[in-house]
């Protein structure tokens, strides 16, 4: 079973459910304990509350938690003013808030590659979060509290862990739902372990590090990647209606996943088409293509049968549902982070350094304003009415167009309406030529393309 | 004896039919599949130094992988075996 911020969460609490239910709450041996694990609990508590940064970052109010925490870690030594430890006896940590140390520690760990928590989503789990940490510590507090009871000589320790109880009374008290958030589905998974989990965290890596690279975001890489997060997502759609057909999803939450699922299939589809009449040409990044077909692989074997899902009855035989729902949570994630490079990507070739587009009303010659542009009716929503149209613009044999004349014959995603190269992203990567095949090429090599074994000065074209 | 721009046009055809299997929405997400062979072949194509030629889509996917096997098929020396028994396997899973 693969380790979960959720799992260790979920241990961390029930180990300090059994330290509180524990029958010798004010023995003097146990204050003694309890304040020797004090500081790795809070040294693990702070290291996993600055993992997840909240931006911007006065929305965070741990400040004063931190505050104490940080105060119990420079303290550290109160155990020696504890009595049994006068006579010299070097008292162990209390087992088991070493235990719910070592687990935030772990989550602390798990939580180490998260980005800044900046959208209003990401805001709410993440207090969700604190809350979770938070709670543990409280307990722990309260029991070592009660543990200290009036014992001589402590006042000032008393007081402090009063300020840690006061400090983190709110988050302990919050209602167990709002505490959840999608960094409990953070998953201690290696990529290339032979699982779905492992397969998606490879594909995520070598799928955003293709999309990041300037060299390597080709056209089919960026299909691929698209084609990728469609199968995942249809993927999880019908774990999701497995899940709830057998009871381990609720039935309005599944309803409310499976709407969002679909209109993400749906929104995929149109990346996964790239035109036609535009080749974006590049390095073919392998480390990607094994990844992809590695998900596809295992995704099939565990998932499909006779070129369909598996039944709900049939996927409950093979796997176990509620991991795999968890996996299929993990895996949108992926897929959110593989969208976002993903629209970086497209976003960088479109605005970047290299831009391809520019704005509609940037186009001066009224030539290129045709019917056809205008109405930003291009084949597959992207790029000139080819042939067609392209027959209607074509410029005498031999005649170069300048990159402006290529402007107005490149066609824009419908928002823009119409759009095209600038100069500059023009010369530095497309070549647009064959109009009379409607062709176009956009080149993500030097500063020049090569077709038919002879080199083609980008921002020229032949016809 | 090679096709002139064999590679080429076939890749061009191999666009089509993903084109074509992508713009199936069925609900066993077989065609999503078949799609993701199909850029697969692509990246494949993107290893021999040939861009794609634009080709009229007027054939459904399992026709543009058909018409892409016949251009290979005249272009026999300058098709590596990878690409040709992708292509083969892609049409095979297809027909089924």
């Amino acid at each position: 079973m693969i380790a979960t911020v959720g799992s260790l969460l979920d241990g961390a609490h029930a180990r300090t459910w059994e330290l509180c239910s524990a029958p010798d709450g004010m023995r003097e041996d146990r204050a003694a304990a309890l304040l020797a694990a004090w500081p790795r609990l809070a040294s693990a508590t702070l290291r996993a509350l600055d993992m997840v940064p909240l931006e911007p970052v006065w929305l965070d109010d741990t400040a004063s938690v931190r505050q104490v925490l940080a105060e119990v870690v420079a303290a550290s030594c109160w155990s020696q003013a504890v009595g049994v430890q006068q006579q010299g006896d070097v008292r162990a940590p209390n087992r088991d808030v070493l235990a719910i140390a070592r687990r935030i520690g772990l989550i602390a760990d798990l939580l180490s590659g998260q980005s800044a928590a900046s959208t209003d989503v990401d805001r709410a789990a993440v207090v969700g979060l604190q809350a979770n940490l938070l709670a543990p510590v409280h307990a722990v507090a309260v029991a070592t509290m009660a543990a200290l009871s009036d014992q001589t000589g402590l006042q000032t320790t008393r007081w402090l862990f009063r300020a840690v109880m006061a400090r983190t009374e709110r988050y302990a008290a919050m209602p167990t739902v709002e505490r959840a958030g999608r960094y409990e589905d953070v998953a201690a998974i290696a990529p290339g372990e032979p699982s779905l989990d492992g397969a998606i965290a490879e594909w995520v890596r070598a799928t955003v590090a293709a999309l990041t690279s300037p060299h390597r975001a080709t056209g089919t890489a960026l299909q691929v990647a698209a084609g990728d997060a469609m199968i995942l997502t249809a993927t999880a759609a019908t774990v999701c209606r497995a899940a709830t057909q057998l009871g381990y999803v609720d039935a309005s939450a599944a309803a409310k996943a499976l709407a969002a699922l679909a209109h993400a299939h749906r929104a995929w589809r149109a990346p996964t088409r790239w035109p036609n009449t535009v080749y974006l040409d590049g390095v073919r990044d392998v480390e990607q293509t094994d990844a992809s077909r590695r998900v596809r692989q295992v995704v099939t074997d565990s998932l499909r049968r006779d070129r369909d899902w598996l039944p709900a009855e049939a996927m409950a035989d093979r796997l176990d549902i509620p991991a795999l729902v968890a996996t299929m949570r993990r895996g949108m994630h992926a897929v959110g982070n593989v969208g976002l490079a993903h629209f970086q990507a497209i976003e960088n070739l479109v605005r970047g350094r290299g831009q391809l587009w520019i704005a509609a009303n940037a186009i001066t010659q009224s030539a290129y304003k045709g019917v056809g542009n205008d109405r930003g009716r291009m084949p597959q929503g992207l790029g000139p009415d080819a042939p067609r149209r392209g027959r209607r613009h074509r410029p005498a044999r031999g005649r170069a167009r300048s990159p402006r004349q290529h402007h107005g014959r490149l066609g824009c995603p419908g928002r823009h309406r119409r759009c095209a190269a600038d100069d500059r992203g023009w010369q530095r990567r497309c070549s647009v030529e064959g109009a009379g095949t409607g062709r176009r090429l956009l080149r993500g090599g030097p500063s020049r393309a090569v077709r038919d074994g002879s080199p083609v000065p980008v921002g020229r074209s032949r016809s | 004896m090679d096709a002139p721009g064999g590679l080429e046009f076939a890749w061009g055809h191999v666009r089509n039919a993903t084109a074509a299997f992508l713009a199936v929405d069925d609900p066993s997400s077989e065609c999503l599949f078949l799609a993701a062979e199909c850029l697969d072949l692509e990246g494949l194509f993107t290893e021999l130094g040939v861009a794609p030629e634009f080709v009229d889509e007027g054939l459904d996917a399992a026709g543009s992988l058909s018409r892409a096997s016949a251009l290979l098929e005249e272009s026999r020396p300058a098709v590596p075996l990878a690409v040709w028994a992708a292509l083969q396997t892609l049409r095979a899973r297809a027909a089924r």
